[in-house]
């Protein structure tokens, strides 16, 4: 509550003495002389404390249990952290899994997405319009990726394994989503493709609403080249933006497991593109182990919370 | 670079040794084959029988100049046949022979579904005959009644292979004091359909197409003297009076009609004497099938409600097929004969761009030659007008008093073009396998195939059919009153690729090969499409030409209320809860989830209301429609049902394992409900609840089971010569025979790897767990070997593992496919239609015991109804148990089997796990003997806590072997710790522990 306090008193700026109060009744005077405020934030903070808070708040109590949704929870304290961490093989597959997919699709595509968005505004605006719904439309049309599915089929008639026997390239059809060789580089590929999402349209937003005048300010005190102007104008200006498109980079690069899901199955052969998301999904679903299944989420929480930390420290160097 | 061109090199060598020894194999293998049962042989006679049949359209041609008989007809009684062979179905409740007396006529014979029936005729002159049939349709199924006509022995022409008797078929409506029709509400208040009966009256029937692509009757050539006529049975029984030779029936033309008229001097019924009637209140139907349904795209179709479901149209999707019809019974009243015209509102949207056919009858009898081929033209809204053939609206005599009239779903004008298409896309289709069988699936267009020595007749049999199909798309604008469409651009397609073919084979054929393949595919597919004759008529208005008729749209004001209304009603109407009418509150009360769709849902409501209350009126079932994965949280919250249907055979013991679920065996009558299903259907939901002394529950009923059999296309085995493989050994050695040919065998993808491994386990002997079940046994001999035979068949025969079933079957490709029994079944009847008859299905290669006998064990999978905890809380359960009692009776799951069919279509076949309702569904004699031979050697896995992961790494271990040339039998023993160790894991975890029953058939097989 403390922390919601503060924001009204910036807001108001009016010089009221707080010395005869101790600090919870300072709140307390502030909360009811603003009581509108909280009304109004009430219906959202209702609904976002039951259905995201709240949960959030019981996985992690059920982590702490044995629990399979038809039978009383169980208490077995850091029982499920431990057989998770120590005993459990697949999990570290899964944990490498998501890295080489947090580490390549999120930056990768983060860049990218910025690089794009960089380059699309420069477009006349018809153009840029156009050219923008382009690059979007992957990541809104749905399952569209499933193309990829079609395209790589591991039936000989398949489009690529078709031209392959054609040309003779190769004599049998090659299943690429069956195959431990081609599964994670075609599912990294395909995750790219697709992640052209909203971050990019936020950038696109962002690059637009900055100052003209400040690139002019810049010219005259000497900015030298396109890049020292993005770097000491743009992205100080994007900050915000930034943000946003790095969270969403990230929150998105740990949960591709629908897209795998969808090409190489579930399981992909061999766990070889296993991630986090999905032994989360095998332990709450297949194996009725919510228990279990609520420690992974918790880790998956605090890799995330981490990632956002270093994200946050890493974009304050920006423009420096 | 180096190393992997050697290694294709080894591979090449390799691959050439393989071949050699397979066709070594198949050559010592050969005397095993011919040796294999004479049932054999008999069906590759019958197919090439088949294969040479003529075409009604050659016969025709042939026989053009012949002398039609114009003497008296030339009657038999059915009972002096001559010749009767008893077949070796069995008829399901009927006896071969005599009846003394039958709804009025004296001393008929009765024939059931197997066998044939001869009769003798002394012809007095060599000509053209028709054939006539006096018959009472006695059967009580929703299945055709279909024979096979021969004359002195032979099939004349291809079509009267499956000659249909029409059935007929009436509502049982519920009339108010004044005589009126109307429907009754459930307690939804939506209107419920009547039940439907078989209403049999003697009828006669004379030989036709029963394709529908000819209109009027099929005559045959007989020569002067002693000639027989036979019937075969194919599917249900039929009573016969008479068998007839007549001569043909000459019709006469709509003006010659119109001049009989008006010699006798009928005139125009008088001013305003409308006759109206609904539609749906028809008097007779020929199938069980066609149903009053319900319309709510317009606002004015009668009755209507803008929430509740109204049964105020017929026909639709369901009234499409040759030689359906619905009757209707009007009055003219008196003094008010005269010349009518006959004015449906209707709706034809169906098939765009084109008219959709009827034929009218009129007591019984066609009018005259142009009412064959009635039009209705495609419009997006409703219509109304006169009965018309696209120039000319008709009038129709009507004396005073009763009549009948009927709609017939015919072709019309367009059937014998469809006939001669399907005629091509057979032709072509054979020229297609006969390229594949040179080139393979992937022919390389530079490889020089030397076409022209080695198929010259189909090269030029390509230039015929390409002149054909081109004179064919010109005849189909024609008709279609030279209105352009895709319709006839896709015979035209077809032409050309096959001109480009014929005109320069060696560069194009190869080049072109897919795109044949492809665009028979089309043909094939739009052949199905336009043969889809539906039509919805809303109600019929019976007036003298030139009154005026009703409007067949709403005006916009009606339309809007309308729309505005039924928005509104979509906020208090639930139409997911199919509450019991009786809202009685002394009986007790069952719900009743199901996650079936919406349809399949109206149909067990409506079963329930019309049957359930007979057997246990003091309990009353409330179904509800529920979304899958509903019933987890539902439980979790306490509120979920009594019984779930349809829950697959692991959810089940998922359930169980934590105690969410009744054990069902301790209710009265659990052990006779049990001798309802196969064994096999038991085991999964069988399990030990002590590893020692035996004491077993069971959780659940089994509902549907389905299992795999072997497809097979009858033409394409019979011409290479092969015959059913009925073990394993015989099976390697067709398999060269056809990869020689470049046809390839569908053994299963890699998703159904487990289930291929289990089938080769449990024929070798083994069974999947050891230690009471909690173990896995890969480690044992039998997996092993079965294992090693499986990974065989793809590594070294390269079977495939991805690929389109139903689609590679259809061309031929892959004539030999191990698929899911009612799936694949379903799909491909409707899928391919112009292979009806070419292709069948029957009981798995098995493995030879050591005693010579051969185990085809056939791996299944159940899903069950369950009794949910919570019941027994409520006291509702065993209520609820008799509910699953009455739901699992042979004659319910028959009847819904049969609705199903009736809603869907022939794809609409339903794997009940009932083993005696088979006889009582639609298959065919044929079919169901198939079946009954599979059943015994059914089996089921049993599903332990934690066997979700074996079939994970079967599936891993399967794809090392056929991805990495990994050793089959390490690669399956590198998982047994895993499994094992996750399943005892399991076992720590739950309270409860299952083991396999000591008695179980896990164990009996293995004993064997």
């Amino acid at each position: 509550m403390s922390d919601n306090s503060k924001t009204p008193v910036k807001a108001v700026r009016r010089p009221v003495s707080r010395k005869d109060m101790t600090k919870l009744q300072w709140t307390w005077k502030e909360i009811k002389r603003n009581y509108h405020a909280y009304i109004m934030a009430l219906p959202y903070f209702l609904i976002f404390f039951t259905f995201t808070v709240g949960p959030v708040i019981l996985s992690i109590y059920y982590s702490f249990t044995v629990f399979n949704l038809i039978e009383d929870a169980k208490f077995v304290f850091i029982e499920n952290y431990l057989r998770l961490l120590f005993d459990d093989d697949i999990f570290l597959t899964a944990i490498q899994n998501t890295l080489i997919f947090a580490v390549i699709t999120g930056p990768v595509s983060y860049l990218l997405s910025l690089i794009t968005a960089w380059f699309i505004n420069e477009l006349p605006p018809k153009v840029r319009a156009v050219v923008t719904l382009i690059f979007y439309a992957p990541s809104i049309s749905g399952g569209v990726y499933l193309i990829w599915k079609v395209a790589f089929d591991g039936d000989s008639y398949g489009y690529v394994n078709y031209l392959l026997l054609r040309y003779g390239i190769e004599t049998s059809p090659i299943q690429f989503f069956q195959n431990e060789k081609y599964v994670m580089p075609l599912c990294i590929v395909v995750a790219l493709w697709t992640s052209l999402g909203t971050a990019f349209l936020a950038f696109i937003g962002g690059l637009q609403t900055i100052d003209k005048s400040q690139y002019e300010a810049g010219a005259v005190d000497g900015v030298r080249n396109r890049w020292q102007e993005f770097w000491y104008i743009t992205l100080p200006n994007m900050k915000q933006q930034l943000l946003f498109g790095a969270v969403m980079a990230i929150t998105q690069s740990f949960g591709f497991g629908d897209i795998v899901t969808a090409l190489a199955g579930f399981p992909s052969v061999n766990y070889c593109a296993w991630t986090i998301v999905h032994h989360l999904q095998d332990y709450g679903g297949q194996r009725y182990e919510v228990g279990y299944a609520s420690a992974i989420a918790t880790i998956l929480f605090v890799i995330m919370i981490g990632c956002n930390l270093l994200v946050n420290k890493v974009l304050s160097k920006v423009g420096q | 670079m180096r190393k992997k061109f050697f290694a294709r090199i080894v591979a090449a060598i390799l691959s050439l040794f393989v071949l050699t020894s397979a066709l070594l194999v198949a050559i010592a293998a050969e005397p095993v084959l011919t040796s294999s049962g004479s049932g054999e042989e008999d069906y590759v006679k019958e197919t090439l029988e088949i294969l040479s049949d003529i075409k009604w359209a050659e016969y025709r041609e042939k026989y053009a100049s012949a002398p039609s008989y114009n003497g008296k007809p030339i009657t038999v009684r059915a009972v002096d046949y001559s010749e009767h062979k008893a077949g070796s179905g069995e008829g399901a409740d009927s006896k071969f022979g005599v009846i003394d007396e039958l709804d009025g006529r004296k001393n008929v014979l009765m024939t059931t579904d197997a066998g044939s029936v001869t009769w003798t005729f002394d012809v007095p002159e060599s000509g053209l005959y028709a054939i006539e049939f006096g018959y009472y349709p006695i059967s009580e199924r929703a299945t055709n009644v279909e024979r096979t006509l021969r004359i002195n022995g032979h099939v004349p022409v291809n079509e009267v292979r499956n000659i249909v008797f029409p059935k007929r078929w009436t509502d049982n409506y519920l009339r108010n004091e004044e005589g009126k029709i109307y429907f009754e509400e459930d307690g939804n208040h939506n209107e419920k359909r009547p039940s439907k009966v078989n209403a049999p009256e003697w009828l006669t029937y004379s030989v036709c197409d029963p394709t529908g692509y000819y209109s009027g009757d099929f005559y045959f050539y007989l020569e002067k003297g002693t000639n027989t006529i036979t019937l075969e049975a194919q599917k249900e029984a039929l009573v016969l009076e008479t068998v007839t030779l007549r001569k043909r029936n000459i019709q006469k033309t709509y003006a010659e009609y119109l001049e009989e008229c008006r010699s006798k001097g009928y005139t125009a019924a008088p001013a305003g004497s409308k006759i109206y009637i609904e539609a749906e209140h028809y008097s007779a139907t020929s199938d069980g099938t066609l149903y009053a349904v319900s319309d709510s795209t317009s606002s004015i179709t009668s009755p209507q409600h803008a929430c509740y479901q109204r049964l105020n149209t017929i026909g639709g999707s369901n009234w499409s097929s040759t030689g359906q019809w619905y009757e209707w019974t009007i009055t003219v009243e008196e003094g008010k004969a005269g010349m009518y015209t006959i004015n449906p509102r209707y709706l034809q949207n169906a098939v765009a761009g084109l008219f959709v056919s009827r034929r009218l009858r009129v007591d019984g009898k066609v009018p005259f030659e142009e009412a064959n081929n009635l039009e209705f033209t495609y419009d997006k809204s409703w219509q109304i007008g006169p009965l018309s053939d696209g120039t000319t609206e008709f009038e129709i005599y009507l004396s005073e008093g009763k009549h009948t009239f009927s709609l017939e779903v015919t072709l019309g004008h367009f059937g014998e073009i469809y006939s001669e298409v399907s005629d091509c896309l057979t032709k072509i289709n054979a020229i297609y396998l006969k390229i594949l069988q040179i080139t393979g699936t992937n022919p390389d267009s530079y490889m020089n195939y030397d076409f022209y020595t080695r198929i010259p007749n189909e090269i030029a049999e390509m230039k015929v059919l390409s002149e054909r199909l081109t004179a064919l798309s010109e005849e189909f604008r024609k008709i279609n009153k030279n209105k352009a469409s895709s319709n006839s651009a896709t015979l035209l397609n077809v032409a050309q690729i096959l001109a480009k073919m014929n005109r320069d084979s060696e560069g194009q054929i190869a080049k072109n090969f897919t795109a044949l393949k492809n665009h028979i595919g089309t043909l094939g597919t739009w052949l199905n499409n336009i043969t889809e004759q539906s039509l919805t008529i809303d109600y019929i208005v019976v007036q003298p030409a030139g009154d005026k008729l009703p409007k067949a749209n709403g005006n916009f004001f009606q339309e809007f209320a309308f729309e505005v209304k039924a928005f509104a009603y979509s906020f208090v109407y639930n139409g997911y809860s199919f509450a019991s009418s009786s809202g009685d509150h002394d009986v007790v009360q069952v719900s009743v989830w199901t996650t079936v769709s919406r349809e399949y849902a109206q149909i067990i409501r409506d079963l329930i209301d019309e049957d359930f209350g007979n057997s246990y009126p003091y309990i009353s079932v409330n179904l509800k429609l529920v979304a899958g994965g509903t019933l987890l949280p539902a439980t979790l919250a306490g509120v979920g049902p009594d019984v779930m249907m349809g829950e697959g055979q692991t959810t089940v013991i998922d359930y169980a394992v934590r105690g969410a679920l009744l054990d069902v065996s301790g209710y009265d009558g659990f052990e006779e409900l049990k001798s309802r299903f196969s064994e096999a259907s038991m085991t999964p939901l069988t399990v030990a609840l002590d590893s020692t002394n035996g004491q077993t529950a069971v959780y659940g009923i089994p509902q549907a089971q389905s299992f795999n059999v072997m497809f097979y296309r009858k033409d394409i085995l019979a011409e290479l010569g092969i015959s059913i493989p009925q073990t394993w050994t015989e099976f390697k050695s067709m398999v060269p025979k056809l990869q020689s040919k470049n046809y390839m065998v569908g053994l299963g993808t890699s998703g159904a790897a487990t289930t291929t491994f289990y089938m080769f386990m449990y024929q070798n002997g083994g069974s999947l767990y050891t230690d009471g079940g909690r173990s896995v046994s890969f480690g044992e001999d039998a997996s092993l070997r079965a294992f090693d035979q499986m990974c065989r068949f793809y590594t070294q025969y390269r079977f495939p593992i991805t690929y389109d079933s139903a689609n590679r079957f259809r061309t031929g490709e892959m004539p030999v496919l191990i698929a899911d029994y009612i799936s694949f079944y379903n799909q491909f009847t409707i899928y391919a239609t112009e292979l009806k008859g070419l292709w069948g299905f029957t009981l798995l290669p098995g493995v030879e015991r050591e005693d010579g006998t051969v185990n085809h064990a056939t791996p299944s999978a159940v899903s069950a109804m369950v009794l949910m905890k919570d019941a027994k809380e409520r006291g509702t359960d065993e209520a609820g148990f008799c509910f699953m009692e009455w739901w699992m009776r042979d004659n319910i799951q028959s009847r819904y089997a049969n609705e199903l069919i009736a809603l869907l279509g022939p794809a609409g076949k339903y794997a009940t796990a009932n083993v005696n309702a088979f006889d009582q569904m639609s298959w065919t004699a044929s079919e169901v003997k198939e079946l009954k031979r599979i059943i015994p050697n059914l089996y089921c896995v049993n599903e332990m806590p934690g066997s979700y992961i074996i079939s994970r790494y079967v599936g891993f271990a399967f794809l090392a072997v056929y991805n990495k040339q990994a050793d089959p039998a390490e690669s399956i023993m590198t998982y047994i710790n895993t499994i094992n160790s996750e399943m005892d894991r399991k076992r720590e975890e739950l309270s409860r522990q299952f083991y396999i029953p000591s008695k179980s058939s896990d164990d009996d097989k293995k004993d064997a």
